[in-house]
């Protein structure tokens, strides 16, 4: 039997499933956001991820910056990401108006350019165009031109319009970098360790990823708790219909929503590529079974439980592969799914409200 | 709200088994060009052989797409097709090399399997609010690809045997259905006239009744006295099995099942077949996997990788991703849908078109903050 429970008094295996399960916990933050807010699931969370993890890639690689450097750059750039994706996936199916029609257009121009043939400088142009037609978009928008139509469409509908972006991201990414795994440079942060006690160490990069998560975690909790927008979060949250009769500015507080909830997925996707040094355009679909195991485990549109999901998951994935095998730690987690489901559907933190985002 | 809806419409003119007799009595002349006398034949025979492929393809993912098609039309977004895509593969294919089955006995015990696991797997998930469904589903491709690749290990254990003298599964490798061919297109024609029968069965019966019902809030449903959960998880083991049939069909067709191939983009393909043609009646499915798998074959033959910078798969997923979020933002009832084309032909009767699984925006709000909502 004490032979049978070693791995569980191995503070090497605590320390790793703890760094990979805080990653899961910003990814499964983000997803938790969206929910929280629109009550849906934005399934193109996991491929926001896998760009952020790319975007931080080549920053380190083709400038050769810090990665402390690169991991904000990443944030930022994978946050408007998602800015995008919110308004070319989830806003035209809340209110359909002609800024959206016009950005479209110009997604699609954008996308001609990326996959036609011929010089570069002509798909540059076109390139260019689109991301005209896009900002003109963005800018009738902005003056509120045109009519706009409020929707009731069915509520499957933005599950299925993330998937899709999800894909063109995915099919994206394998364009441009190659649909075989691509490796973070091996530095200082992976080869330096400490010492904890006899049998434990932990890497720098552990350490930055713990100290990250908590870093993120304590100011999205200042951000939900104490800031305006924060207010506005948890009021649409609470009711959509009420906050807007209040004066709440909806879909700029979705924006900043989004905008958050991608820089947590950019963070989780850059975080994972210093510590596992690999990162495949198809990583994001993994992780987002992962995450929304995490979400729901914890409670789902429940901040803390988003944080203690993903530790749990983490550590759960760890411990299986020392246990068992490596072989079955994803069927493990899914069956901890399915199990929660069946049990304790609102999972561990779902009944308080006052937890809710 | 949106009582009137509900109740199923009277149509003088059946136009779904119109459209069904057309398209059965054309794809019988192709499939059944062998069993033609020679001279009727011939003609035939080399008027359509570079479409055959194309046309059991088409077929095929008809098929899919009608899988996928009961559960959108109950409200329920499922993303496990392609994992019992994938499961009806495996099946035919083993069942054929070990055992030498016939296709049809493959199908059947595809269909069988299938429904099994959709029951099991549905049971437990279909009590909760649908969005679990999707989460749920996610990661079902996953664990058949996991298990199919640990197949060797998993029998070993049940059988107690040792793991290295199993050799039923070929692990990550492609399990290779030696020849002879033995799918043809009259196969195909069958089993899809066969779905969409079960459908015009089903679509007047008081299953299909209460099926619509649910659809359009299951709430007032339960209220009714109706099982949701029940109905909910046939619509879900129906749905698995008729794709488990077509795995069956798609592992013969490409003569050999990779575990890679089921994953989440094949879940996007099937979805965006669905979407695409619009789940107002099983026309749309058939509509849309046949745009969708033709499309990107006539651009193949256009050659139209001499325009792209890219792979024409890379092309491809991206086609379908934009046409998935177009459809679903641009014409939320299909392409296939009677109101979009009376609408685009004869301005003056423009109807409001309905959504078809609705919910208010405010219920919405106020039911996900109470995740654990259960439904029965």
């Amino acid at each position: 039997m004490e032979e049978f429970l070693q791995p569980l008094l191995n503070g090497q295996q605590w320390i790793n499933g703890l760094s990979q399960g805080a990653v899961y916990a910003l990814f499964a933050l983000g997803f938790t956001l969206v929910f929280g807010i629109l009550g849906l699931i934005n399934l193109a969370h996991g491929a926001n991820y896998m760009w952020g993890a790319y975007i931080g890639w080549v920053l380190v690689t083709s400038t050769g910056m810090p990665a402390l450097v690169a991991l904000p750059l990443a944030m930022v750039a994978s946050g408007l990401m998602a800015v995008l994706l919110e308004r070319l996936a989830f806003r035209p199916l809340r209110a359909l108006s002609r800024g959206s029609s016009v950005l479209w257009v110009g997604f699609i121009i954008l996308l001609i350019a990326f996959v036609m043939g011929g010089p570069r400088a002509a798909r540059l142009a076109v390139g260019a165009v689109g991301i005209l037609v896009m900002l003109f978009g963005m800018v009738l928008d902005a003056r509120g031109y045109g009519p706009v139509h409020e929707r009731d469409v069915p509520h499957l509908s933005p599950m299925i319009s993330s998937l899709g972006a999800s894909a063109i991201l995915v099919f994206l990414a394998q364009a441009q970098f190659g649909a075989e795994q691509q490796r973070y440079p091996f530095g200082p942060l992976q080869s330096t360790r400490f010492q904890l006690g006899e049998a434990a160490s932990i890497s720098l990069v552990q350490l930055l990823i713990l100290l990250s998560a908590l870093v993120l975690v304590v100011g999205l909790h200042l951000l939900i708790q104490r800031s305006r927008v924060g207010r506005a979060i948890r009021s649409i949250s609470w009711s959509e219909r009420t906050a807007r009769l209040l004066g709440v500015d909806v879909d700029a507080v979705v924006a900043r929503t989004f905008f958050v909830s991608g820089a947590l997925a950019g963070a989780a996707g850059v975080l994972i590529g210093l510590l596992t040094n690999a990162i495949r355009p198809d990583m994001g679909v993994g992780i987002a079974i992962l995450g929304l195991t995490a979400i729901v485990v914890g409670g789902m549109g429940s901040i803390i439980g988003a944080i203690v999901g993903g530790l749990i998951i983490g550590l759960l994935q760890t411990f299986s592969v020392a246990f068992i095998s490596s072989e079955f730690r994803d069927a493990i987690v899914f069956a901890l799914l399915l199990l929660v489901l069946f049990f304790r559907p609102s999972g561990i933190f779902g009944r308080s409200s006052a937890t809710r985002a | 709200m949106n009582m009137k809806s509900s109740v199923p419409e009277r149509r003088d003119f059946p136009a779904d088994i119109v459209f069904a007799v057309l398209v059965l009595a054309l794809l019988s002349v192709i499939a059944l060009r062998d069993l033609l006398p020679a001279a009727i034949a011939a003609p035939i025979q080399s008027l359509f052989r570079p479409y055959v492929s194309i046309l059991e393809f088409t077929l095929v993912n008809a098929a899919l797409a009608l899988s996928i098609y009961l559960t959108l039309a109950t409200g329920l977004l499922s993303l496990a097709n392609a994992g019992f895509m994938a499961l009806g593969a495996f099946t035919g294919a083993l069942l054929t090399i070990h055992l030498e089955w016939p296709v049809w006995a493959c199908v059947l015990a595809a269909l069988f399997l299938g429904a099994l696991v959709g029951a099991l797997f549905g049971r437990p998930v279909l009590r909760l609010r649908d969005v679990y469904l999707a989460i749920a589903t996610l990661g079902f491709g996953e664990i058949v690809r996991i298990l199919a690749i640990n197949g060797n290990t998993i029998a070993a254990f049940f059988l107690r045997r040792d793991p290295a003298e199993v050799r039923i599964f070929s692990g990550a490798e492609i399990t290779r259905i030696p020849p002879p061919r033995r799918v043809e297109t009259w196969h195909l024609v069958i089993y899809l006239a066969l779905v969409i029968y079960f459908f015009i069965v089903l679509r007047r019966s008081r299953w299909g009744r209460t099926l619509a019902a649910i659809r359009q809030d299951d709430a007032a449903a339960s209220a009714m006295g109706i099982n949701v959960a029940r109905y909910k998880t046939f619509a879900f083991a129906a749905g698995a099995a008729i794709a488990a049939g077509a795995g069956v069909f798609h592992g013969m067709l490409v003569r050999g099942v990779d575990p890679a191939s089921y994953g989440f983009s094949r879940a996007v393909d099937i979805l965006a077949f669905a979407v695409l043609g619009g789940v107002v009646s099983w026309i749309g499915p058939i509509v849309g996997a046949g745009i969708l798998t033709l499309f990107p074959e006539v651009l193949r033959r256009q050659q139209i990788e001499r325009f792209l910078s890219v792979p024409t798969e890379i092309f491809n997923g991206i086609l379908i991703g934009v046409i998935l979020m177009l459809a679903i933002i641009y014409l939320p009832r299909g392409i296939a849908d009677p109101l979009f084309w009376g609408r685009l032909f004869n301005r003056r009767t423009r109807t409001v078109a309905r959504p078809l699984h609705k919910a208010d925006p405010a219920d919405t709000a106020t039911e996900s903050s109470q995740p654990s909502t259960r439904v029965d």
